[in-house]
């Protein structure tokens, strides 16, 4: 049999997930959305992380650090299986700004407050819970793969919540260091190449 | 046919608390807000995400995703969502307790 350029089979990976009933499309866009927010957050991190100085910040810098590069980290493993399943990126990077899981962690109006920034960062990795809480829900029993990817982020995103918790709140530290900046240590089995 | 439907125990929804039900293929949230019991739908009219995860203070529910606030007795909208895109308010549904079980109309809204 042959296939023209842009003819596809079946995509059994797909049939497998509607079988087991989840609705694919609604799927595809809960990931596209969470791969959204992680890009955004990505960006304002960015941004917070540099407002993040003197002798209080720059010790939160590093965890901040921490945070940015494993939500970036988050959009590569995310995108991937976004695909698998029938999906596709935004083509328009104002769409994905605006079609984001999450409000736009935007720096406070006063950025040498340490603690409002740290608000910002906290609800940040609330909003990212929320969203793969939702997701592994839909997906359990069902998808597989797809539980599997957003389980892995779950776990570094409510460590991150911790992180932050603990800083701003004092509250007894578990904040277990990375061995290096970006390892996301549950998420890494997805990523093949570095 | 009385369209009122067996939802949950009273004893399952705690004060100050709330929990998403499936009935008939909708998803209701039940809310204790100060001791009262109300029923609205589920998902956030926004974005439609789940307003279970939400937080609420008193009578006010705020989504957990773009932070927009409903009055969970009308479910009018207290507060916008910060993405600037509105939204309309909560569907509602009539709620009433017979025995210990919570019972919601859905055939009509509020």
């Amino acid at each position: 049999m042959k296939i023209s350029k842009f003819q596809t089979t079946r995509n059994v990976g797909r049939e497998m997930v509607e079988k087991a009933g989840v609705d694919v499309d609604l799927l595809i866009t809960k990931l596209k959305r969470a791969a959204a927010a992680e890009f955004t957050t990505y960006y304002y991190y960015t941004i917070l992380r540099m407002h993040c100085s003197g002798l209080e910040g720059e010790g939160i810098k590093e965890v901040v650090e921490d945070a940015r590069l494993e939500d970036r980290l988050h959009f590569e493993t995310l995108v991937p299986r976004i695909y698998e399943l029938g999906g596709e990126l935004y083509r328009d990077l104002k769409e994905l700004h605006d079609d984001a899981a999450c409000a736009a962690a935007y720096l406070p109006s006063d950025p040498s407050d340490l603690t409002e920034i740290l608000k910002v960062l906290l609800e940040a990795e609330r909003c990212a819970v929320r969203v793969y809480t939702e997701i592994c829900d839909m997906t359990f029993g069902k998808d597989h793969r797809t539980y599997d990817i957003s389980l892995a982020i779950l776990h570094e995103e409510i460590e991150h919540e911790a992180w932050f918790q603990e800083i701003l709140e004092g509250r007894p530290s578990g904040h277990f260091r990375r061995r290096k900046p970006g390892e996301g240590p549950y998420t890494q089995k997805f990523r093949h190449i570095e | 046919m009385c369209p009122w439907f067996i939802v949950a125990k009273v004893s399952e929804i705690k004060p100050n608390s709330m929990k998403e039900f499936e009935v008939v293929g909708c998803r209701i949230l039940l809310v204790n807000a100060l001791g009262k019991l109300y029923a609205i739908e589920a998902s956030c009219p926004h974005r439609g995400y789940a307003l279970k995860f939400g937080s609420l203070s008193g009578k006010v529910l705020r989504c957990g995703f773009h932070y927009a606030e409903f009055d969970v007795e009308d479910g009018r909208v207290l507060r916008e969502p910060v993405d600037g895109k509105g939204t309309r308010g909560l569907k509602s549904y009539p709620v009433k307790v017979e025995s210990e079980n919570i019972l919601v109309l859905l055939e009509e809204q509020k």
